[in-house]
């Protein structure tokens, strides 16, 4: 037993020895150079590179494939950045991002908040760990990751992520891939527009939408914290709900609540898009990437609809 | 409990600690409690269907032995084999045979709204090899009932196998007295870690792109079909072959020996062989209590080809209660048959490039075998099949997630390289006693948890065979 124990322990020293050392040179020397990909290394960019962004926009997918900061001229003169992420820009996603941010002095004058009711709706509020996990990289820096990593995973992650190799889980290759190419990263503002057109043959709207939905409060407070978040910072906010082709995830009872509840915690600007009559530009499947994301044309439109009505926003 | 857990880490850390500080009758006691716990981890009530296989086997098998009359030995065994075969019948195969019946047009029979037991398949084959083992006389049936329910139950083998031989665990069991050595916990420590690489490195990571393919197959162009269907085949081996490699690895830090399951078969060179390297302890077992049964090679060719299609198909519909598993099991019978009947298998040679392709040669047929496994329907194979042969438009290949690719390059490139240049030539047995062994050995395992750390799918995800 004496030397199974010796070894597991030389083991586990070594182990931990070399996570050590090996993550402080990847982070040090690979990662925190690489300003370009998903896996944050748009977030090193907007952090390096963009800390004097007049507004920064926030969402999941459909805000960093919908939204064009280079539009929205009547806000900041355009001077913004698209933070938006795929797959994973959810609520908790934007909120901790967001504090990050803060905590390390980029405090633009505006976020525009890209919110739709749709990934609001969950029976499991406790499981974020998707949502988390983009941002690992930055667990040293985030107390708002971490409180939310406390609260929110179960022992399993908070476990793995002893290992400071785990922080950067399906992420290393994306991060040296970025990394060899940082050199060709020319200035941007976070936007990629979509080519393509949606093929609607076989197009179905989901019959799912049309049963009750469950809200997940996690989400609406942690939605409800951005709100404080921003007032206590003196943030302008403002949050654009946007539409989805023949509506295939516009959930009218959700997207009212969460305005009531947003109009409840002091947040003015609130733009509904999210039905699709309302930009009836935006009907024709040829706007359309897919069912949810607009092409680059559909992005111009709607980007420019929202310089129209945020005018008033530059005062 | 799945391997790939933090809970079973905790499990298995708590459990080798008592379970090496006991002995006799107290360490079979904790064996015992271990493996309930372990099984009931998933659903806690279907451990009494367990519970009935070993009731069921250990009594006939005892009565058998009993038994002076050869007929009464017969009706004995019989016994023993119809209720498990029932016990699997209503659990695996009785929905399968009410859509079957309903299809048919006779009546309209409503299926049975049951969930599979977790690894019935696994354990009903283990009882029913040691039944008939006691009835051939090869050996003695067991009288203590703890010995033999951790035969049955023993947590490491007990969801997917390595299908055990009661000649080969039970005696291990019977005394489990013996010292757990240094070799023992090390090389069982690293073999551990080396299945849970393939788990989670390789076949998690390979999953994102079979399961995008199949779940869209009508969407798909045949390129990116073939691609997934060879990424299954890699998927499908490191998955399982990952499980049995943590399964042996655990059973051995216990200081039990399993039989291998997998003796690298994606270098065999003929269907033959490859039958020979892959999951070894259900092929054996079909092979003993099948093919041999049903005559084995004895009586001419043409009944040689008709017994290993039968038992092909018989191994096919152990895999699942579906047309498609059976299909699966036809051709690979009718590969084996085919290689029979031209005598492929004994073709050698010494050049490598023949190698190669005989090597190439046996992946695809065995690839192409498992486009009928892994679709959901009858149906869907053929237009899986359909598109990779009339529309494969290579330039409607998509990438998807870019990132998968130098996962999957490096994962399948490590495995490749250790198997090929380590495995191919040393066991870990065999890698241990080398001078610099734990040395070397220590370090491919911290390579490997790295790879874990850095690349493996963190969800736990369960593995294939579970359905089984």
């Amino acid at each position: 037993m004496k030397k199974i124990l010796i070894q597991l322990f030389i083991l586990l020293t070594v182990l931990i020895i070399t996570d050590r050392v090996l993550i402080y040179f990847f982070t040090e020397f690979i990662y925190s150079k690489t300003i370009s990909g998903e896996s944050t290394g748009s977030v090193n960019y907007l952090l390096q590179k963009k800390k004097n962004a007049g507004f920064i926009i926030l969402g999941n997918s459909r805000a960093k494939h919908q939204i064009d900061p280079a539009l929205l001229s009547n806000v900041y003169n355009g001077n913004g950045f698209n933070a938006g992420i795929n797959g994973v820009g959810g609520i908790v996603y934007n909120d901790i991002l967001l504090h990050l941010l803060l905590s390390k002095g980029l405090k633009p004058k505006m976020i525009i908040l890209e919110a739709d009711a749709y990934p609001y709706f969950t029976t499991k509020d406790e499981i974020i760990a998707d949502e988390l996990i983009p941002l690992y990289p930055f667990i040293n820096e985030s107390e708002t990751l971490r409180r939310f990593i406390k609260k929110n995973t179960g022992y399993t992650e908070k476990f793995k992520l002893l290992f400071h190799s785990y922080r950067y889980n399906g992420m290393f290759f994306r991060v040296l891939f970025n990394y060899i190419k940082q050199n060709s990263v020319t200035d941007n503002n976070g936007f990629e527009g979509l080519q393509g057109t949606l093929d609607t043959t076989g197009f179905k709207v989901s019959d799912d939408l049309s049963k009750p939905q469950l809200y997940s409060q996690l989400k609406l407070n942690t939605l409800v914290d951005i709100v404080q978040t921003c007032t206590t910072n003196n943030i302008k906010l403002v949050v654009v709900f946007a539409p989805s082709y023949k509506n295939s995830i516009f959930l009218k009872e959700g997207t009212d609540m969460m305005i009531e509840l947003l109009r409840k915690n002091g947040v003015a600007a609130v733009y509904d898009f999210s039905a699709i009559e309302k930009i009836p530009l935006l009907q024709s499947n040829s706007m359309w990437k897919n069912a949810i994301h607009l092409n680059k044309d559909g992005a111009i439109i709607f980007s420019r609809k929202l310089n129209e009505v945020m005018t008033f926003t530059n005062k | 409990m799945l391997f790939n857990s933090i809970v079973f880490l905790i499990f298995f850390s708590i459990f080798f600690f008592l379970f090496y500080f006991l002995n006799g009758t107290n360490r079979k006691v904790l064996l015992f409690l271990g493996s309930c716990i372990f099984y009931m981890w998933f659903i806690p009530v279907y451990i009494l269907i367990l519970f009935l296989t070993i009731l069921i086997d250990y009594y006939a098998a005892k009565k058998i032995e009993d038994s002076n009359s050869p007929a009464a030995k017969k009706r004995l065994l019989l016994f023993g084999i119809i209720n498990t075969c029932l016990v699997l019948f209503v659990f695996k195969y009785c929905n399968f045979f009410i859509d079957n019946f309903n299809a048919l047009g006779f009546h309209k029979l409503s299926n049975w709204n049951i969930i599979l037991p977790i690894g019935l398949s696994f354990h009903t084959f283990q009882s029913l090899s040691y039944v008939i083992e006691v009835y051939r006389g090869n050996i003695k049936a067991e009288r203590n009932l703890l010995n033999y329910s951790n035969f049955v139950m023993m947590f490491p083998q007990l969801v997917a196998g390595p299908i055990e031989r009661a000649n080969n665990l039970l005696p291990q069991l019977k005394t489990c007295d013996h010292k757990i050595s240094y070799k023992d916990f090390s090389t069982g420590f690293y073999r551990f870690f080396w299945g849970l690489f393939k788990k989670t490195v390789v076949a998690d990571t390979l999953s994102r792109f079979v399961d995008a393919a199949y779940n869209n197959y009508q969407f798909q162009p045949g390129s990116m079909l073939l691609v997934a269907t060879l990424f299954f085949s890699i998927q499908i081996y490191c998955d399982f072959s990952g499980y049995s490699d943590m399964a042996i690895g655990v059973a051995r830090m216990l200081g039990f020996k399993f039989k291998e399951n997998f003796t690298l078969p994606y270098f065999s060179k003929s269907i033959t062989e490859f039958w020979k390297r892959w999951h070894i302890s259900l092929s054996s077992w079909l092979k003993d209590y099948i093919y041999i049964s049903l005559g084995g090679n004895r009586w001419g060719k043409w009944l040689t080809y008709r017994n290993v299609m039968l038992t092909m198909l018989i191994g096919g519909f152990w895999h699942g209660a579906s047309w498609n598993f059976i299909i699966w099991g036809g051709l690979n019978g009718a590969y084996l048959s085919l290689e029979k009947l031209f005598n492929l298998s004994k073709f050698h040679s010494r050049n490598i490039i023949a190698k190669g392709i005989r090597v190439f040669y046996v992946f695809m047929l065995f690839s192409f075998s498992l486009i009928f496994f892994r679709a959901a329907t009858f149906q869907q194979s053929l237009t899986i099949i359909k598109a990779i042969t009339f529309n494969f438009s290579l330039h409607k290949f998509h990438f998807w997630d870019l990132s998968i690719y130098p996962a999957v390059l490096f994962g399948v490139g490590v495995l490749f390289m250790f198997e090929y240049f380590v495995l191919r030539r040393y066991t870990f047995d065999e890698l241990f006693e080398k001078k610099n062994g734990v040395l070397l050995l220590s370090g491919f395992t911290l390579f490997f948890i790295f790879l874990i750390l850095f690349l493996g799918n963190s969800n736990g995800s369960q593995f294939i065979y579970f359905q089984f």
